[in-house]
């Protein structure tokens, strides 16, 4: 019943998804594409970048609602000094660390109690602010090493041409625009800058510079040059992050713990960043602590150990490369080392399937569903996950 | 009155063709190496109005955004005069004049903004992160 509900939700989703991106194609909106607008949904289910608001297990039994936050991105709202590169480093910590917490409800909406958890990344090499990869590897293509020795000798020349004050200032002003405006193509400036800067790649023999002028004169030569560091951000989100954290859940009627977990989480991007597509490996490993009720009063004596490991395919639009859809297939291994109820099994497996649908800027709609291979039992529940940035995005 | 040449009275000596050249090489080589030419001031531009524009210094300020300082590789120059951040910072450009121009290259992974406090073209400038070159004009 739940599986046929959902599916249905989904299916309305993924038409409604479709809808949308036809329709921001149609009117040729333009997204502005950061590093946190490329991030997978996988990744910001796993670290927040600013805050999250999210609803989990909208179709089950036990709802949540969710938010998590990073301390830093609230520090940057009320004091934006602190985006200063000094303050910056000085927030290092505050920047890794993302802190929770949610309502717990019944499937009447009623309280079911609180829940809290704090997260911090131990390694976080996706990260483009601070990456030694991304700063070493910047600028060392041959048409931005072609470019820095191209302005100075060109507008040499323009000042030794014999024209008037004004004409040569209009020249210089020409040259600075197509060093940096993002949408001025070389064939719209002036022909005679147009001829300036030919004769000077091939003077100061900067190849590279010289075929694509010759090649592809409608290049706008400031957007060709941040094309590396757009290729080099995508390699990034390849690399490894490993978070841990600590949350809990407490009594509707008490503010005592009745639930702790433990958890580790590990993301990698597996073989090679290609268009339109690429894996990822997620190692979710967890030890969680819980409230024995057989047993009288209230304890965390009912322990298990989980692990999941997990592959996630993310397909992106070819055009601006943002992930819109996810899917996640994961093994879980879960042992319980101590309060047992009778007939429960000391180990057991399961097999989920996570289908993350990106519905229209950065909210995301989860659907998971489970396969329990000793029971033959499927079940599912969707969820709702909305990510604010932090920075402006201008 | 200016002292730009000199006479040497040879007396009776009255050299031949090939003797004189000798002695002009020897004597200009004695010049050169005693007397140095002063250093040519650079023509100070005239602004439109045709009054003479001053030399003054140039300011200009680097605010750097959501990256660590040493994330930032920046080179400004002014004629022989290059300086380099890689961090926020405040630069000194001293006898700036009109028409001048000031190189700036670089990169960073945060946003970089440069702002000069004389009059420019342009006056300050943005960039995302990534790699970007541009100039002030100096007015």
């Amino acid at each position: 019943m739940y599986i046929r509900r959902t599916g249905l939700i989904l299916l309305l989703l993924l038409l409604l998804n479709a809808g949308l991106y036809a329709q921001q194609n149609k009117t040729g909106v333009k997204t502005v594409l950061t590093a946190d607008s490329l991030a997978s949904g996988n990744l910001k289910d796993l670290l927040t970048s600013f805050f999250q608001l999210s609803f989990t297990n909208l179709t089950g039994k036990n709802r949540e609602l969710n938010f998590s936050s990073n301390p830093y991105a609230v520090i940057l709202k009320t004091n934006p000094a602190a985006a200063s590169d000094q303050q910056y480093r000085k927030y290092r910590i505050h920047r890794k660390f993302n802190f929770g917490f949610g309502l717990k409800l019944d499937e009447d909406y009623r309280f079911n109690g609180f829940s809290s958890g704090i997260k911090y990344a131990l390694i976080n090499k996706r990260d483009s602010t601070v990456s030694g990869f991304l700063f070493a590897e910047l600028g060392k293509d041959s048409l931005n090493r072609e470019l820095d020795q191209l302005a100075e000798p060109v507008a040499e020349l323009i000042q030794e041409l014999d024209k008037t004050e004004e004409e040569k200032d209009k020249l210089l002003d020409e040259l600075n625009e197509v060093l940096t405006n993002q949408s001025l193509a070389f064939s719209g400036i002036d022909s005679s800058l147009q001829r300036l800067i030919r004769q000077t790649a091939v003077k100061k023999k900067l190849i590279y510079l010289s075929r694509l002028l010759k090649n592809k004169p409608q290049v706008i030569l400031a957007k060709e040059a941040q094309q590396p560091f757009k290729e080099l951000k995508k390699e990034l989100q390849q690399k490894l992050l490993w978070t841990v954290s600590v949350s809990d859940t407490t009594y509707t009627d008490q503010f005592m713990f009745s639930n702790l977990v433990f958890r580790s989480d590990i993301l990698k991007g597996m073989g090679r960043s290609k268009p339109g597509a690429n894996w990822e490996f997620s190692l979710p490993v967890a030890l969680n602590l819980q409230d024995d009720s057989l047993r009288a009063g209230r304890d965390l004596r009912r322990s298990e150990f989980s692990f999941e490991p997990g592959i996630n395919l993310v397909i992106r639009d070819r055009d601006n490369e943002q992930s819109f859809l996810e899917f996640k297939l994961s093994g879980g291994y879960y042992h319980r080392f101590a309060g047992l109820y009778p007939g429960e099994k000391k180990d057991r497996i399961r097999f989920d399937g996570t289908l993350r649908v990106r519905l229209i800027g950065d909210i995301w709609i989860p659907l998971v569903f489970s396969y329990d291979p000793k029971n033959g039992n499927v079940f599912g529940f969707i969820s709702a996950r909305l990510n604010f940035s932090g920075q402006s995005k201008k | 009155m200016a002292r730009s040449k000199f006479t040497v009275n040879l007396g009776n000596l009255q050299p031949g063709s090939k003797e004189y050249r000798q002695i002009m090489d020897a004597v200009h080589k004695l010049v050169s190496k005693h007397v140095k030419a002063p250093a040519q001031k650079k023509k100070p531009r005239k602004s439109l109005t045709g009054e003479t524009v001053t030399l003054q210094t140039a300011t200009i300020t680097i605010a750097v955004t959501n990256t660590e300082p040493g994330m930032t590789d920046i080179t400004v120059k002014h004629g022989n005069n290059q300086q380099k951040a890689t961090e926020s910072a405040t630069l000194i450009f001293p006898q700036v004049q009109a028409g001048d121009l000031i190189f700036i290259s670089g990169k960073s992974l945060g946003n970089t903004a440069f702002t000069i406090d004389i009059p420019a073209k342009p006056s300050q400038k943005k960039f995302e992160p990534g790699t970007f070159r541009f100039f002030f004009r100096i007015l």
